[in-house]
Parts: C-alpha cells; structure tokens; sequence
C-alpha cells in the first residue's frame, strides 16, 4: 500500500472502514496501481479479501504484492485471500474437459451458457465472503479488476449493474464490507454501454478516485493526476461533494503524490 | 389525468452555502405552470407523474424525502418502493413522526429472486403495483429510483400515462431555488434574480471556497482563487462611464484647433552635451 495515499485519503489500516462502495475509474491511463494498492492495504488491515481478477494472471499480482510487503500465496493459504483468476477460468470453461464441468458451475460460466446474468459470478462472491464460524477477519472486501472485461466478455450492461447491485446490498449492507472496482472510462469514447456503466456507479460509490494521464502527454517525471472525490452529497448535513487533484508518479515499489506542478523535478 | 411534468435539478451558480447546514439548490420545470412550481408540487398540486431526474454531482433523494414529508403533513398515505437503497438510508433524516407513516415495498435486497425464493418486491411486478396494488385512499406518491428499475430488469412496458413534454407547448419556466431545511421539508426561494454581471452575459464572479470544492461553471478550479478581481463593481462601472473618452473634444479645445489651421508648432529639443573627443582621432589619413 502507498503511504502517501493513505494519508491522503485519510485511512488507515488500523482502522478501516466499512459499508462502502470505492470507484477507481481511469481515463487515457492505466489505474491497476490502486488496485494493487487497495489489494495490499486491505490484506494488511485483516479483512477477508475476495479478488474477482479478470485481467492479469495470479503471479502478476503477487509479484506486485510483494514489492509493496504483502505476499498472496501466504494470504491464500491462510484463507484470508479468495482469488479468481479470470484468465485460467475463462479457458478451463471453454477448452476445459467436462468432467471438471460436472463440479460446481464456474463462476464465470455466462461466457458459454445462454443465460445473460451473472448469478454465478455473484454465488461465487457470496460464498467467499460469508462468514465461517471459525473466521476470524476484520470484514469482507470485494475488489473487481477491473469491470469492462465482463462487458468484453459478453456481458450485457443491464446484467454487470445487477450482479453488482447485488454484491452492494450483500457486501455493503448486509456485511458491512467494501466494495472497491475499477472501470475504464473515456469522456468521447463511442462505447455507450462501458459509459453507462460507469455513470451508474458513480451514483452509487462513496468515494471515486480518477486517474487521469496529462492532457499534454507522455512526461517522464508527472505519470498522471488523480482526482478524489468524496460523495459527501450522499449524507444528509453535507453540502457539496469534494474534489481534490494531485498528481502522481509511480516508482518501483512506490506511487508519490503531490499537489499539482510541484513535482520534485521541478521544485 | 393532467399531462406529466417533470422537474429537474441543476445545480445553481452561486450557491452560497445556508446557515444551518441546510444547502439551496435549483430545480428547472417545463410547463406552463408560472414560477411557483415547487411550492405547488409540495402543496399537493401534483397529478399524475412527476420525474425527479439528478445527476451524480447532485443528488435528487433529499427531493423525493421534501415531497414524502409534504405529503405525510397532508395526511396522505405514502408508499415508499425502494430499489436503491436500503431503508435505512432513505429515512434517514426524515422526522420519527414521518417515519412511523410510510409503508415500504423493498425491491432493493432481492429485485430479481437471486438471494431467495420470495423477496418482497420482485422488479417485474413495479408495474402491478403501480396499476392496482397501491393502498386506497388518498393519493399515493410512489418514491422510487426508477433510474434504478430501468437498469435492473427488462420489465414488460409500464402503463404510464401519456409522454413527457411540456404541457401547453409554451417555453420553459425558469428555474427556481429551493432549500431543503435540517427537518427534510423543503422551503422555495422562488426564481434566483440574475446579478447584472450575468445579464451583460460574463460569467459570475467566483465565490471564495473552502479547498476542494468541484469546480464552479468558469471552469476554473476554485481551490486556487485568484488574488485580484477581475470584475467591476457597480461604482466602478459608473465611475468610468463618468470619464469622457479622448476623442471627444471640450467646446474650448475644439475651437483652439478649428482657429489655428495648419500651423506647425516646432520645440526644437535642447542640444546635447556634446563629446569633446574627436572621434575620428585614431583614423590614419
């Protein structure tokens, strides 16, 4: 987890919060580091993780893990990890023998089935992050990297916005967990159904953190901006939800964040 | 039944912030229905639909919660469909005597039976309920995130009555302010009068905001206001229409150089100190 984030965003693995719903949403740039930060700081925290991975591989994260302290094959074996790796499912699913079929119904079987909703996936989540007897976690995360694929996949918007209306009402409300997922998103981009995906959970999340890459382009020094905002409009005695912009620079086992045009090559 | 109407949410320009919390917002309306829109809306002067469409940057429930109140000090029976939020969230701020008078249809924890074989409200039946389920007596409002409903299930066509639009095809009423009171009830500010800086058409002078605010409609980032005010004030403008321009001459002036044609006036410049060196002394002639 980065430090500088979590001062930022006022958190702390000591104590983190619950029942709610984080958007990353990343335009012109790639936002996986707060996934892998998020993956990280809630692994430290104590919570019980359940990781719906659909676009690296299970070595990828945990190669990343690693370099920010935390090792996921030891959080799996504990229990504390719940991993599906989209890439293996996808192909045991299509390519795979049918008498691994004949077990439980994968997790992403709406690829090859006719039935458009994402229950399955859902099931899958639920299960996870029910709470055994003998756990002994802080409280159940839900992490999505990242929702377009599902769309990709052939998922239709309308099914996407069920499954994670669901995980919102099971995960948030029921288990007072998180939520945290991250969308793709592009202001004049023609894909409709990924933009309205997007403005869905913008409604809904507490908390939107939106990276930007530089209008000017590439700089070896600025990767990007981040944009935070907190929905305080959601609550009742706040007024306006509030924005805060930093940019950043990712290093190798860490992201520093600072105030816009104030970065250290320039200072 | 009157021809729907549906009332928007914008946020307004200026929108200082109200003491006691309570924040004031503007809603913009098409019909014919005259500036008092809102106040008739909450008086109970709604028939038929009435649509309350927001934005992520603007909220509409704390609306929908002003007309429920509205309506429960009517003593009209309310019906709460909820598929957005749990109830929870809804009620909260809502006064416990408001509360104990409305009646819920959950459709938030299971619209589409996925969780267990009977939820409360199924998403396909919003449309039984709104055609002959609703409690007799009074007249219902229906608070719900129909945005919601419409992304949940391809429900079969609801029998809403007639298109939107606006009625009488007259121009659209202008919009209008509203506060929402600490209690949940709403109180109108009626039509917000334009400051002569937007009538001239330039945009309002940016309100010093507390850091983080989102950004106003300048486009600029109000986190970092400026130091200087780019903007005349009232005194100001009259000040500098009080001075007259060059190129409009005084009587005395006037006649001055209308008496002296083509005269030349010369004012040699005094000489300068000349340099005492010779400056072509190194040439070898």
């Amino acid at each position: 987890m980065f430090t500088e984030l979590n001062e930022l965003l006022d958190a702390s693995p000591q104590r983190p919060e619950t029942g709610k719903f984080t958007l990353l949403r990343d335009t012109r740039t790639d936002g996986s580091f707060l996934v892998h930060h998020f993956l990280s700081f809630y692994l430290r925290a104590g919570c019980k993780v359940c990781f719906v991975a659909l676009l690296q591989s299970f070595s990828h994260y945990n190669i990343v893990a690693q370099k920010l302290g935390v090792s996921l094959t030891a959080a799996k074996e504990r229990g504390q990890l719940v991993f599906l790796e989209g890439l293996k499912s996808c192909l045991d699913l299509l390519f795979g023998e049918e008498e691994k079929q004949s077990g439980q119904p994968s997790p992403l079987q709406f690829i090859s089935e006719s039935t458009s909703n994402l229950k399955a996936l859902f099931d899958f989540v639920r299960t996870s992050l029910t709470p055994a007897g003998s756990d002994s976690w802080k409280g159940p995360v839900l992490l999505v990297d990242d929702l377009s694929v599902l769309l990709s996949l052939g998922a239709t918007p309308v099914a996407v916005l069920d499954f994670i209306h669901y995980c919102r009402v099971t995960v948030c409300y029921q288990l007072k967990g998180n939520i945290v997922v991250l969308v793709h998103s592009n202001e004049d981009s023609e894909d409709e159904e990924n933009e309205l995906i997007v403005n869905s959970l913008c409604h809904h999340s507490d908390l939107i953190l939106w990276v930007e890459g530089l209008a000017t382009g590439f700089c070896k020094d600025v990767h990007g901006q981040i944009k935070i905002i907190r929905r305080a409009s959601l609550e009742l005695t706040a007024e306006q939800d509030l924005v805060q912009i930093y940019q950043y620079k990712i290093q190798d086992k860490n992201v520093t964040f600072f105030a816009r045009g104030l970065s250290a090559a320039v200072l | 039944m009157a021809a729907p109407f549906a009332v928007r949410r914008r946020r307004h320009r200026e929108a200082p912030p109200e003491r006691g919390g309570a924040r004031r917002r503007t809603a913009a309306s098409s019909g014919g229905a005259g500036s008092a829109m809102l106040e008739a809306l909450v008086a109970g002067g709604a028939e038929g639909l009435v649509l309350v469409r927001d934005n992520a940057a603007c909220e509409g429930r704390s609306l929908l919660r002003a007309f429920v109140t509205a309506a429960v000090q009517r003593a009209e029976r309310v019906l709460v469909v909820l598929f957005d939020v749990p109830r929870e969230q809804f009620e909260a701020g809502l006064s416990p005597s408001v509360k104990e008078q409305l009646l819920y249809r959950d459709g938030f924890t299971d619209p589409l039976g996925w969780s267990g074989p009977d939820p409360d409200l199924r998403a396909g039946d919003f449309g039984g309920l709104l055609a002959g389920g609703l409690p007799s007596g009074g007249a219902p409002d229906a608070g719900a995130g129909l945005t919601q409903l419409a992304a949940a299930a391809p429900a079969p066509p609801l029998p809403l009555p007639g298109p939107g639009g606006p009625a009488g095809g007259g121009p659209p009423a202008p919009d209008e302010s509203f506060t929402l009171l600490p209690d949940g009830s709403l109180r109108s500010l009626g039509v917000p009068t334009p400051t002569p800086e937007e009538e001239d058409g330039r945009p309002p002078p940016s309100v010093a905001r507390t850091p983080g605010s989102p950004r106003d409609s300048g486009g600029r980032a109000p986190s970092h206001p400026l130091t200087f005010r780019l903007q005349l004030s009232a005194a100001e403008r009259a000040a500098r229409a009080a001075v007259p321009p060059p190129y409009q001459l005084s009587t005395p002036k006037r006649s001055t150089l209308l008496r002296t044609p083509g005269t030349i006036v010369c004012a040699l410049e005094p000489p300068e100190d000349e340099d005492p060196e010779d400056p072509d002394d190194d040439l070898d002639v």
